[in-house]
């Protein structure tokens, strides 16, 4: 098979689409590359989604910690203190055995006079259920690095804020939230950077892949055992992961252009890579 | 924190905690068929618990450093420590 039919067969092999059988017989670096990268195309759906939503949740979830109100705060306390405190596989675990307890058929919900079935099924998929297990847990990570920004806005931006006149909302839309964002926007990037690489976990503990559609690392244990050799297929997930890693960095280096335009030249903090050789 | 749990990580060939728990927790592995069935669940809650009560003694410690490191600064934590009279 030529390199360009294995792409053709298994460039999409992921999401179902093309051959069904895997690779038996020869496997070349074509073969590892086309498969793995069709993989990846997983933990791109997983990360890009569950950092999409959580941004939203952790904006909240920052406000609500940073709030007077305990009814507020405490939750936020909570729920920041469980998904941060307990390991991600842990969370997959639990998550898939809570998912699988749920009855196949689906919850009746009586209404009177009619019945609404909640179909439940869908949440033991890994699609929807480490989906949402990710969500959660960049929610509270995003948000504690959310918080501790918002606790370091300067109180002289909210004094000139104060003193425009500005209070509630508009104080908040036009000074606070870019300011926080701002501040944040380094650690963000780094969350963003461990999301994607948390990604790999899903298949990996709880949930099962049907029909092997699986993830980058989930084609790459496939291909480890299969030829007994992990010094070509783990390599090759770790050159994907580089690039996709690169690629964040690229575009929350734009974001945080666009956060910082206002500051003068010197004090500008650009996102660079700095590769951690020690660590 | 992170790097608590990431030391889970390293014993992907060395045997700790949590792989005890997956491979004792399991009513069947390629070594032993356990006369018990899946215990995996409470093992994990288990380990669950235990992983939030070492985050808990991290986190006290942390906020106690970050209260310290703020006190004074001209922030809204320092701002909010001012106004509470601390």
């Amino acid at each position: 098979m030529s390199c360009w039919e294995t792409i053709t067969a298994y460039g999409l092999r992921s999401i179902g689409v093309g051959e069904r059988l895997l690779p038996k017989g020869e496997m070349t670096l074509c073969e590892h590359f086309t498969l793995i990268g069709s993989g990846l195309i997983w933990n791109l759906y997983f990360g890009v989604l569950a950092l999409f939503f959580g941004f939203f949740l952790a904006n909240a979830l920052a406000l609500a910690k940073a709030s007077a109100n305990p009814w507020l705060r405490k939750p936020a306390e909570w729920f920041i203190f469980v998904f941060r405190g307990s390991p991600l596989f842990i969370q997959f675990f639990l998550a898939y055995e809570a998912f699988v307890l749920l009855p196949r058929a689906g919850i009746d919900i009586p209404l009177g006079f009619i019945t609404i079935t909640v179909a439940t099924s869908w949440l033991s998929k890994a699609w929807a259920g480490a989906l949402i297990v990710l969500f959660l847990n960049t929610a509270a990570y995003a948000g504690e690095i959310f918080y501790g920004a918002l606790n370091a806005v300067p109180k002289g931006d909210l004094e000139a804020a104060d003193a425009y006149g500005m209070t509630g909302w508009t104080k908040f839309r036009k000074v606070v939230w870019p300011t926080m964002m701002r501040l944040a926007w380094p650690a963000y990037t780094n969350e963003a950077i461990f999301m994607f690489h948390a990604t790999t976990l899903v298949y990996f503990s709880g949930f099962p892949a049907f029909q092997q559609k699986g993830d980058a690392l989930y084609y790459a244990t496939y291909f480890a055992a299969k030829t007994f050799n992990p010094f070509v297929a783990y390599p090759v997930i770790a050159v994907y992961f580089i690039l996709l890693t690169l690629t964040v960095i690229g575009i929350f280096g734009m974001v945080n252009r666009r956060l910082n335009r206002h500051l003068p030249q010197s004090q500008r903090q650009r996102i660079r890579l700095r590769p951690q050789v020690i660590r | 924190m992170i790097l608590i749990q990431a030391t889970r990580f390293c014993s992907l060939r060395i045997e700790d905690i949590v792989y005890w728990a997956s491979d004792l927790g399991g009513a069947k592995t390629s070594q032993y068929d356990y006369p018990h069935p899946d215990w995996r669940l409470w093992y994990f809650i288990a380990l669950l618990i235990f992983y939030l009560l070492l985050t808990r003694v991290s986190e006290s410690v942390l906020t106690r450093l970050t209260a310290r490191l703020s006190h004074g600064q001209a922030t809204m934590a320092g701002e909010a420590q001012r106004r509470a009279g601390r």
